[in-house]
């Protein structure tokens, strides 16, 4: 299973473009990989970012599977998950990357 | 969770930065996975921000405690690293004083701000190494092993970790794998690309610096920005003169209102024909005069100017540390310090003159948090807990106004309530007494009176007043409590 766990989508800071977000799902495709964690920093609006990335990838796989040949590649996107995370600076300087496989996950969990 | 990160909770992001132990008992609480990864070193004085995480060696009074403290949390926690080539020494030294080098999983990877000649002679280097991230990973006792590119963009995703699973990958559900992914141990270090061990390296290593060059072009744009900004100013130092203040009234209020840093600015013959224009008349001559002084107007450093744009953007009162950083050797911190509050103090006089009410209260608040972190990284040593406790008053003060806003005929008395938090926020920088703030919130009330009419003032009093006068009370208690001590 080949995974990137630290990846920046860099999507949402000045507007996307969707062809940058197809070009990061063709890379994820020509590394063959299996999972990649969209760890864009607290301030960079992460879960947008996540969700962009998500739902191209749904519509792709979408896409591939209407016979389409110019979109056949991308059924491989179902061996890929996207897992949504943060990054996220601590007071003391220290750098942490946090994330789930469930965008909702414990939401309603107290502290 | 990551809602509950980035929107919901502004303690997260915006009012303060949740320590390392907060953070990861906040992502535990909510069953999160969490790592470490490298150090950003994006930043100028990154490294030296790392040397304050674990304590500065020759300065920490409780040397060995926080040591053991942090090296504890590291090692406990199960925390990995993975490590830019551009700091790979200096962060090695560290994790060796904390006696975790050899505990911790750690990997180097070249990607993000590394220079090219840097890469290119850490490339060189790498092959040497005794220890190479492979082993580090395999020694390692880490709850897991994470890490990755860091890349910012598709082109920079050379590297991945390639991890065991016990059957094919298509027959294992989202969540089996990541269950595998913050239970595996035996992660390996993987290029994407063969050849990417010789010249491709470096040229992906390379292509990665497109960032920096992207940053390049946000200075150009941040330039025209500033050139934008200059003339909204001066517009708001005309439209100060429309009112008919005396000149010397204007320079008295300098919280809404930089007449003082323009003034300096001025020749001396630019002086004697602006102060001709007091009253009424002689507005557009002033105009062209002001137009002349633009180019006199703050700072051309190209580097300040990004820095503005950056904080612009996306600075909050957690991230502004990242972007003035103590240590940093080639930027000048006060400049940029002075510069921020300058720029900042002329935004809220030119929103509050000329854009929405919502924004005018968003930018006060911004401002007035901001300047609360200034002033905190300003304090070497503890801050003053008088001086915090008025600035949270103020803070408290903009939910008031926040409130003024859905009544009836709220607008002007929350204008005339945002010019005088302003020049609160203004003279705080220059507090130094109860005296000084006292005489501060007198000058506020003789202001108004001088320049409103009674019914503003009557909508003013009812809410500012109240506020006034219960800051006054607390700054008497605090002084008749000091008296008592002494």
């Amino acid at each position: 299973m080949k995974c990137d766990l630290h990846f920046h989508p860099n999507l949402m800071t000045q507007g996307y473009k969707q062809k940058t977000v197809i070009k990061i799902l063709d890379k994820c495709i020509e590394n063959d990989l299996n999972v990649i964690i969209t760890t864009e920093h607290v301030f960079k609006q992460p879960l947008p970012a996540f969700k962009v990335l998500y739902g191209e990838q749904q519509r792709l796989i979408g896409l591939s599977q209407s016979g389409d040949e110019r979109f056949a590649k991308y059924a491989r996107l179902r061996d890929l998950h996207i897992f949504p995370g943060v990054e996220y600076f601590t007071s003391e300087g220290a750098e942490f990357v946090i994330f789930h496989w469930d965008p909702g996950s414990n939401r309603k969990k107290k502290l | 969770m990551i809602e509950y990160v980035t929107e919901n909770n502004p303690n997260f992001a915006k009012e303060r930065a949740l320590t390392a132990t907060e953070t990861i008992d906040l992502a535990k609480n909510y069953g999160l996975a969490i790592y470490a990864p490298h150090p950003s070193f994006t930043f100028t004085g990154a490294v030296a921000k790392l040397e304050n995480a674990v304590g500065l060696p020759e300065n920490a009074s409780n040397l060995e405690k926080e040591r053991t403290r942090i090296a504890q949390l590291v090692q406990n926690r199960g925390i990995g690293m993975s490590i830019h080539n551009a700091a790979y020494d200096d962060v090695l030294k560290i994790l060796d004083w904390l006696e975790v080098k050899t505990k911790i999983p750690i990997s180097r990877w070249a990607a993000g701000d590394d220079s090219p000649e840097v890469v290119t002679k850490l490339y060189d280097s790498w092959g040497k190494l005794s220890n190479t991230p492979l082993d580090l990973l395999r020694d390692s006792m880490p709850e897991f092993h994470g890490g990755g590119n860091d890349a910012h963009l598709p082109e920079a995703m050379i590297n991945y970790l390639e991890i065991p699973i016990p059957r094919p990958f298509n027959e294992l559900s989202v969540e089996e794998v990541y269950e595998i992914i913050i239970h595996n141990k035996d992660a390996k270090i993987v290029r994407t690309n063969k050849k990417g061990w010789g010249w491709n390296a470096i040229k992906y290593n390379i292509k990665t610096l497109s960032i920096v060059l992207k940053e390049k072009k946000i200075e150009d744009n941040a330039a025209k920005l500033i050139e934008e900004e200059k003339q909204i100013i001066l517009e708001a130092y005309v439209m100060a003169h429309e009112t008919g203040c005396h000149i010397e009234d204007i320079m008295k209020i300098k919280g809404i209102f930089p007449g003082q840093h323009i003034l300096t600015l001025l020749s001396k013959s630019q002086l004697r024909r602006i102060q001709q224009t007091k009253g009424i008349g002689g507005m557009h001559h002033l105009k062209k005069e002001l137009e002349n002084i633009q180019h006199t107007l703050p700072s051309r450093n190209i580097k300040i100017i990004r820095y503005f744009k950056r904080m612009r953007k996306k600075t909050t009162g957690k991230n502004l540390d990242l972007y003035l950083p103590l240590n940093s050797e080639k930027v000048d911190i006060k400049t940029i310090k002075t510069n921020l509050i300058f720029l900042e103090r002329n935004l809220m006089w030119i929103y509050h003159a000329q854009e929405s009410i919502e924004k005018s209260i968003s930018t006060l608040s911004e401002t007035a948090l901001r300047f609360k972190f200034v002033e905190k990284k300003d304090k070497k040593g503890p801050v003053n807990p008088e001086l915090q406790e008025i600035i949270t008053e103020i803070l408290d003060f903009t939910k008031i106004i926040k409130r003024g806003h859905q009544e009836e005929g709220g607008y002007r008395r929350i204008i005339e309530n945002i010019q005088n938090l302003s020049r609160i926020l203004s003279d705080l920088e220059r507090m130094k007494s109860f005296e000084e703030i006292k005489d501060v919130l007198n000058q506020w009330r003789q202001f108004a009176k001088r320049n409103y009419d009674e019914e503003a003032l009557l909508g003013f009093n009812r809410f500012f007043k109240d506020d006034t006068d219960r800051l006054l009370e607390l700054l008497s208690q605090k002084e008749k409590q000091a008296e008592s001590e002494e």
